[in-house]
């Protein structure tokens, strides 16, 4: 089995502070990688320049796209990396006011979405918003509703679908489960769970909730003052963390 | 693979205890290879021509415990276990002896400083903790089953789902899956109007038999139990022992912690008796 990304000693400096010191790891189809750390550990910042968001300073990106070629991300076109960005690839924020459009509706976020890679039939597009808000369980009445009027669960839900729509293979996942009621945070973990089964998604998922990991992540990296201290499976990690920041980590959730 | 880069973070934290790895460093180096210098030696065919699908030699494993003055406990100091399909090994001692951190290693679950598990994979050997993460995601998809005490489960995910999460992560078609898991949460007699609700709010009793219809819904050549019976009653204990018996009738290779006498006399062949080597 080939990875799908390959990230090779990157590293981000701002300023004085070392924010990512040469992270390597690689990701495989169908995995979900969990980047648990304190803030300001550098998991955000990984996450961000993984999406190119950020420039980084040093380190290669090596991404398998889905005709079988090989990209080195830094070395394309900023172009090809934003087409990327918004077909294979997809980034789910911790405040859905980042990941959407408030004052469009919600059939009309996912709309944007397929229709920057070019679809342009009225009818085939609102189907499609329609089938995705139903894959993330949001009532298809309220399609033409601003995601204003969305609870934070549901505006959850619909960054997802935006995302859901170009059938990417890899989502970058900031705090997704961030902000919500215990309950709503279930629901999305379940929903989660089996997208990423159904669509063999690879999703590299940055929190400091380890309870969201263990049942999501298949594995898990462990990040303190940029750097990973610690990976492993997640249930390695978990139960026999080595590194003294992750039992630190481990040993101060009340329900790990 | 263009590039792998396994993550060891060996160098940056002490993984056994400095006072031990002396004493088995001497000890070692006759009898095994650590893996970080020389790939260990596969097993030869005459193991499996013995039927053998397990062999775990010189397991050492300690646990520092970084905040409470690094306190180093060594768990396993070189225990070896060799199982057959067919057979059934009981992990005996006192509490604190070893048996869980030996069990938990098998699976993958705890990492050990040491020492080879060679298993019987996909008609090939493959040591265990030599695997990267993906290829022990798979190992324990298709060869090792676990029957953990304990069941962690996104709350709102129905009894059947969580069952039926082995065979479905396989592969297998969900309507597939769903009967057979059916047919085992029927046999182990956990109520039908429980299947479509959450084990969370379960009994233990109950919880560990959705437990033992996850791991008993494929047919994997190894099974860890750990306690399968702990919080079951005498009827339904029966029903587990006689599931046991049956898997290893067809040759499913067994490892398990039974605290119920009755049932380690009447599934195992034979014991591996761990001592407390701290007193």
């Amino acid at each position: 089995m080939q990875p799908l990304l390959v990230v090779d000693t990157l590293s981000k400096s701002y300023g004085t502070i070392q924010a990512c010191d040469r992270i390597s790891f690689d990701l495989y189809p169908g995995q979900v990688l969990g980047i648990i750390g304190e803030s300001g550990s550098g998991k955000t910042t990984l996450l961000h320049a993984i999406a190119g968001n950020l420039a980084i300073d040093q380190g290669r990106l090596t991404y398998s796209g889905s005709s079988g070629t090989v990209l080195e991300l830094n070395q394309i076109a900023a172009g090809d990396r934003r087409l990327l960005m918004r077909t294979e690839w997809g980034f789910v924020h911790q405040n859905p006011r980042d990941g959407l459009r408030m004052y469009v509706t919600a059939g009309a976020n996912i709309a944007e979405r397929l229709m920057n890679v070019g679809a342009r039939h009225y009818g085939n597009i609102r189907t499609a918003a329609a089938h995705w808000l139903s894959q993330v369980e949001i009532p298809t009445d309220r399609m033409d509703d601003l995601p204003s009027t969305f609870s934070g669960g549901m505006q959850q839900r619909l960054q997802l679908a935006r995302v859901l729509v170009t059938q990417p293979r890899l989502i970058l996942m900031d705090e997704p489960t961030g902000g919500l009621d215990v309950s709503v945070q279930a629901r999305l973990l379940d929903l989660i769970r089996s997208l990423v089964r159904t669509f063999n998604l690879s999703v590299i998922l940055v929190t400091h909730d380890i309870g969201v990991v263990r049942l999501l992540a298949h594995r898990l990296i462990v990040m303190q003052n940029g750097n990973i201290v610690e990976s492993g499976l997640t249930d390695q990690v978990l139960d026999d963390p080595q590194h003294p920041h992750t039992q630190q980590l481990v040993n101060s959730t009340l329900m790990p | 693979m263009i590039h792998s880069i396994p993550i060891r973070s060996s160098s940056l934290i002490p993984r056994s205890c400095p006072n031990v790895s002396i004493q088995f460093m001497t000890l070692s180096a006759s009898a095994h290879n650590s893996r970080s210098s020389i790939q260990p030696i596969q097993p030869s065919d005459d193991l499996l021509s013995d039927g053998v699908v397990l062999n775990a030699e010189n397991l050492y494993k300690s646990f520092v415990i970084h905040h409470q003055g690094g306190v180093c406990l060594p768990v396993l100091q070189g225990v070896s276990l060799r199982v057959k399909a067919g057979e059934c090994v009981a992990l005996t001692g006192t509490s604190g002896s070893g048996k869980s951190t030996f069990m938990r290693s098998l699976y993958g679950n705890y990492r050990i400083d040491r020492g080879s598990i060679w298993i019987r994979h996909d008609k090939t050997w493959v040591d265990l903790p030599q695997l990267q993460p993906h290829e022990l995601i798979e190992l324990r998809q298709k060869t090792i089953g676990y029957v953990s005490q304990f069941l962690r489960v996104i709350p709102r995910v129905s009894t059947l789902a969580v069952a039926a999460e082995p065979l479905i992560e396989l592969g297998v078609a969900p309507d597939i899956a769903y009967a057979k898991v059916k047919t085992l949460l029927s046999q182990l007699n956990l109520p039908e109007r429980l299947w479509q609700l959450s084990p969370t709010s379960f009994s233990g009793g109950e919880k560990q038999r959705v437990n033992i219809a996850r791991a008993f819904s494929l047919n994997y050549p190894i099974l860890l139990l750990d306690e399968p019976t702990s919080a079951l009653d005498a009827a339904n204990r029966e029903l587990v022992v006689q599931l046991i018996e049956a898997r290893k009738a067809e040759g499913c290779a067994m490892v398990g912690i039974f605290h119920d006498d009755e049932v380690r006399d009447r599934v195992c062949n034979r014991n591996l008796t761990f001592g407390n080597q701290n007193q």
